[in-house]
């Protein structure tokens, strides 16, 4: 080859090399193309409010994310909004450039979960003019366009708790969580506080993965637990859920568990309940609170399992059967909403 | 319960095997002098191809065939890219990657978007006569799925190949000397581009083996940076065959020891046993030598054999957060790559492509 004939080979490889790398990057990020929230914006409707979403996982995750989502395109029909959704957000600098990127073509930018939180609180303040939600987030004096709405997922995690106390037979019972955020925790403390205050003879292990999707550590993590002896497990997992029951049935052990978010009853039978959370009906209220002018400032909203059709603690239909443990979930929730059992310290 | 018991061993080899694939596979790139930063990303490809043939023929072994051409493909990219194009290696790795992780994702939400998950049956374990019988050990270590016997035969082929044929040799000298290599009739960019080859198929085989090997479903993002655990492993490995393999371990180890630990109300007696024998190995194999050898080697392994000793014997009631043990996998990585700066020896012309003198172009190489 000659010296010519190698620049311009070389010359076509660049710019082969970038175009591989553009389309690389506008296929990454996850921007909606199709159906429900919608991606595209400026067809000219100049008064239509617009919403941003961040997901930190898949939208399609079959758990909290998907649950979030599906909560924007409800709002989108309820109240006239455009929706924008960006997802698998990962951790560090990209959600707080998430958050940044929402915001300057979106009036709302929501935040989906407390991964979110440190972001809100950098990003609010240099756009003053937008308004934040950050689910499960923290407030600032700095950022009074920053709105909180508080899932208390340990509520209905504590009624799990009492319940597990009542199934377990060898007395040991597990909880894996995935990423270590506040509502992993307070789940956590929630389900073995009420475990250990059943029966204080109940030993309690946890393990956290680091991540709700990660399908492989999730399912060594539950194959640890089992193989310490626990038969009652809270699983804290989003799409990572289907690891975790491969690890079960793949011992061959008798191993109830719980779930969170979106009840997968029909799944398996060993699924006891869930501490479900209907986030479109709370999707739908946050994003009217923006239309109506009416979003919390100063202070969070929370949410335990006073309003069933956004938080509660429910049995799958097979277990529901069973009055002690039909009982036993509607005297806790009753006593919950009616103040007469209190949480734990930070739940 | 032990920490080190058959639980952790059976979770060791589970976590290990897919990073014994990508890292012999990058092994083998990187003795021929290239250096792959886009294993990430064939491990990526590799896992969603496998995944949605698997799903959509119903066969296991054509989905690993998938993952295994589709880590091939992406590796022919990297070698067009970096070999015949001479761009930088690791800025061609880094643009792979991204690729991967936009393709994987595009495609897959094309595809499985609306449907419900997918769940495909993970493959039955085999047992080795005998072997799993042993007591103890014996189910968790001699009863896997094929791939994990796979993984460790490619080991021992690597081993063989690099060390016992004349291809070895062709290899090694790409990687060290290709000016030597390329006088003595060896066509190194043609090494190279298998070496490349090489990291793809393997690259490809161990995300066949995250997806459809070890969970049956495909989720994005799943190869979750082992991709450049398996790059580490390489490197804490020596550049040799059965030096990756125990890298491999030694950090599938560590990772399936924190789940055992954060579920543990307080750190066993064994934890600080093994910290005070490492803490020894460590110390015998620096102060044997009279170039390693130092006061501050011997006092600080002196310090970590005694406290592990001690908290051995002592047995205190401590309880760590789970923050430590999810960083401990890469706390240790991080150990012990510091410990071997300097004393381990890459490639002599690892990264830098090799331009064929000018007057062998009328040889056509």
């Amino acid at each position: 080859m000659t010296g010519l004939g190698i620049g311009r080979g070389r010359r076509a490889v660049h710019a082969l090399l970038v175009a591989v790398l553009c389309l690389g990057a506008t296929a990454c990020g996850g921007d909606d193309n199709g159906g429900g929230a919608s991606g595209s914006g400026g067809d000219g409707a100049a008064a239509q409010k617009k919403v941003g979403m961040a997901l930190v996982g898949p939208r399609n995750d079959g758990g909290f994310n998907q649950a979030h989502y599906e909560g924007l395109v409800a709002a989108e029909k309820e109240h006239g909004v455009k929706g924008t959704v960006v997802e698998n957000i990962a951790p560090g600098q990209p959600r707080v450039d998430a958050l940044k990127n929402l915001a300057i073509g979106n009036d709302l930018v929501i935040g989906v979960g407390a991964e979110f939180a440190a972001g809100g609180l950098a990003v609010a303040p240099q756009f003053p003019e937008k308004k934040f939600v950050i689910i499960n987030g923290q407030l600032s004096d700095k950022a009074p366009n920053l709105s909180v709405y508080f899932v208390r997922e340990g509520v209905p995690a504590y009624i799990a708790g009492t319940v597990a106390a009542e199934l377990t037979k060898t007395k040991t019972v597990g909880f894996v969580g995935g990423e270590l955020i506040p509502p992993t925790k307070q789940s956590d403390d929630a389900f073995k506080a009420a475990a250990q205050k059943a029966d204080p003879s109940i030993k309690y292990q946890t393990v956290n993965t680091g991540d709700f999707n990660n399908v492989s550590l999730a399912k060594q993590a539950t194959a640890t637990l089992v193989s310490q002896g626990a038969d009652v497990i809270f699983l804290m997992l989003d799409r990572a859920f289907a690891g975790a029951q491969q690890a079960i049935e793949e011992s061959g052990k008798d191993v109830k568990v719980f779930s969170i978010i979106v009840p997968r009853c029909e799944t398996a039978k060993n699924i006891v309940g869930c501490a479900t959370l209907n986030a479109s009906p709370f999707v739908v209220a946050i994003v009217g609170d923006f239309v109506d002018n009416k979003l919390p400032t100063g202070e969070m909203k929370t949410y335990g399992v006073e309003d069933p059709e956004i938080q509660a603690f429910e049995l799958c239909p097979e277990w529901a059967k069973q009055p002690a443990l039909a009982s036993i979930v509607e005297e806790q929730t009753k006593q919950i909403n009616d103040g007469t059992l209190k949480m734990p310290e930070g739940v | 319960m032990d920490p080190f018991g058959a639980a952790w061993l059976a979770t060791t080899l589970t976590l290990a095997t897919p990073l014994i694939f990508a890292a012999v596979g990058e092994l083998i790139s990187e003795r021929a002098g290239v250096i792959n930063i886009g294993l990430e990303g064939m491990m990526l490809t590799g896992a969603f191809f496998s995944f949605l043939v698997a799903w959509a023929t119903g066969s296991f072994w054509l989905g690993v065939g998938a993952g295994i051409a589709a880590g091939m493909l992406l590796a022919a990219i990297m070698a067009v890219l970096s070999l015949k194009a001479r761009a930088d290696q690791i800025v061609v790795g880094v643009g792979l990657n991204i690729l991967a992780l936009g393709l994987t994702s595009f495609v897959f939400e094309q595809i499985f978007l609306s449907r419900p998950q997918a769940v495909l049956p993970v493959p039955e374990r085999v047992a080795v006569p005998g072997l799993s019988a042993i007591p103890g050990i014996g189910q968790a270590v001699f009863r896997q799925p094929v791939l994990v016997y796979v993984a460790w035969f490619t080991v021992l082929a690597a081993w063989w190949v690099l060390h016992r044929t004349t291809w070895g040799l062709a290899i090694r000298s790409a990687g060290e000397t290709p000016s030597a290599a390329d006088t003595a009739g060896i066509r190194v960019d043609r090494v190279r581009w298998i070496g490349i080859l090489v990291a793809g198929c393997l690259g490809g085989l161990g995300g066949a083996v995250l997806s459809i090997g070890q969970v049956g479903l495909f989720v994005q993002q799943i190869s979750a940076g082992q991709g450049y655990i398996a790059l580490a492993a390489v490197i804490f490995g020596g550049w040799r065959p059965l030096g990756v393999l125990g890298a491999c371990l030694f950090f599938a180890g560590t990772n399936a020891l924190q789940l055992q630990l954060q579920a543990r109300n307080s750190v066993p007696a064994a934890v600080w046993a093994a910290v005070a024998l490492v803490a020894v190995v460590y110390a015998v194999w620096r102060l044997r030598r009279p170039e390693t050898r130092s006061w501050g080697t011997a006092a600080s392994a002196g310090l970590v054999i005694a406290l592990g000793a001690g908290l051995t014997l002592a047995r205190p009631s401590v309880s760590l957060p789970s923050e430590l043990w999810l960083a401990l996998p890469y706390v240790i990585t991080l150990l012990a790559l510091a410990g071997l700066v300097g004393r381990v020896r890459m490639p002599r012309d690892l990264g830098i492509p090799y331009d064929i003198p000018y007057d062998r172009e009328a040889h056509k190489v």
